[in-house]
């Protein structure tokens, strides 16, 4: 089946795979060849894609997936691949929950909405390693 | 006429003008083929998105849309997003968004309603100091010839936020619009609320009526309301992303045009000083022959 990972401004993966592991809105999600037509929301997480050969991980942050035809588009609302340790993508995330806290703390809900969802990136970003 | 060193200095100055100019025409070629493959390969994931909203829309029935992004309101308060570029040399592209931009604000303004100005590109905040018109915030000077959707999304969060706050009761976006290769032109439009799906029925049911038998029963994991609720902000979000490519394409086409413009004044300029140099340097060598002969006779 063909696979694509496309954000807005970038492509991710482009091609033939053998399955699809995604974080859905509501839980872990596999899809492979011959999967019922489909729409669903993406959370944020690791999406796997098998290509036969290797796995290509890649953090989703949310967004949506179409099956159709044997053809699976995933439409994040952004995404990024594996870089930099461990470490870093650890202090990244605990920085983010020290934002979410000060936005808590200061009360914009807008605020708020802006620093969980950096949180909820951090966390994706972080379990690619 | 002028004298010879003098023409000559005016011809190097004028050839050096004419190679910086050539130079950045061929920049901005470059960059508006990257920005138009920019706006290509963004295209399958709007029609995705158009397709999901149109299939969600129809599994959660008509008559049910209901988000505070569709909601409209009695609008008192507008913010205007105006999206220029950070640099100039590209002809009237700063100049044209910006007078429409003026006319828009006066409108509203003559309407009896209350008009918050979102600047984007030094250009145009420069414009609005000079002409004392106040803003909102500091004006967003990030975008270039390539915007980011991350960087995008920021200041569709911003206004999404004072939309959904009530601060404002629309956001209109004043950009130059991409038609085509050949022409752009600035325009107007509103940004929130949402326009509602238009154009995604026609996608779903030219879908029915051409695929027949195929048409497909998606299952909507968790529900058509949610993937709804999720779909609104990000098909505001990706509104104005494709205001930003188009802005940044629009400019970059505008900057080639004025600077193949300056490139062949130049040349022509270029060839004028030429004649005069070789005039100049003619009557010169006529003088210099004729006080030769006028020596010579003096003294024979």
């Amino acid at each position: 089946m063909r696979v694509s990972l496309v954000t807005p401004d970038a492509t991710y993966y482009d091609g033939e795979a053998r399955s699809v592991v995604l974080e859905a809105s509501d839980g872990s999600m596999g899809i492979l060849p011959g999967h019922a037509p489909l729409i669903a929301a993406l959370g944020h997480g690791v999406a796997e894609v098998d290509d036969g050969q290797e796995t290509h991980r890649v953090a989703v942050y949310g967004g949506f997936v179409k099956v159709q035809d044997d053809v699976v588009s995933v439409l994040a609302g952004g995404a990024a691949r594996r870089e930099g340790d461990a470490d870093s993508a650890r202090a990244a995330l605990e920085e983010a929950r020290a934002a979410l806290a000060r936005a808590r703390e200061a009360g914009s809900p807008t605020a708020i909405a802006e620093a969980s969802e950096r949180v909820k990136r951090a966390q994706a970003f972080l379990a690619l390693f | 006429m002028g004298n010879l060193r003098d023409i000559k200095r005016r011809i190097k100055s004028v050839q050096n003008t004419t190679k910086i100019t050539r130079t950045m025409e061929l920049i901005a070629t470059a960059k508006s083929q990257a920005c138009m493959n920019r706006i290509r390969g963004a295209l399958p994931y709007f029609h995705a998105l158009d397709e999901i909203a149109g299939q969600a829309q129809q599994a959660a029935g008509e008559g049910e849309l209901e988000h505070p992004l569709l909601e409209q309101r009695e609008v008192r308060r507008v913010a205007i997003l105006v999206v220029v570029a950070n640099r100039g040399l590209c002809g009237g592209y700063n100049t044209n968004c910006l007078r429409l931009a003026r006319d828009h604000r006066e409108r509203l303004l003559a309407e009896g309603k209350e008009v918050l100005l979102h600047p984007s590109g030094k250009k145009g905040i420069n414009w609005l100091k000079f002409n004392r018109i106040p803003y909102e915030g500091d004006g967003y000077t990030q975008f270039e010839d390539k915007p980011a959707f991350a960087e995008v999304e920021a200041v569709a969060d911003e206004l999404i936020g004072a939309f959904l706050s009530g601060a404002v009761d629309r956001v209109d976006v004043v950009y130059t619009h991409y038609f085509s290769a050949g022409r752009q032109a600035p325009v107007v439009e509103t940004v929130l609320p949402l326009a509602g799906l238009e154009g995604d029925a026609d996608t779903a049911s030219s879908e029915q009526s051409g695929g027949g038998a195929r048409v497909a029963n998606f299952i909507i994991e968790p529900n058509p309301r949610a993937i709804l609720d999720t779909l609104f902000p990000l098909q505001a979000k990706l509104h104005l992303f494709r205001v930003y490519l188009e802005a940044a394409t629009a400019e970059q086409i505008y900057r080639r045009v004025a600077m193949k413009n300056a490139t062949d004044n130049g040349i022509e300029v270029g060839k004028t000083l030429k004649m005069d140099y070789n005039r100049a340097r003619q009557s010169q060598i006529t003088n210099e022959i004729l006080e030769v002969l006028g020596g010579a006779e003096a003294l024979a």
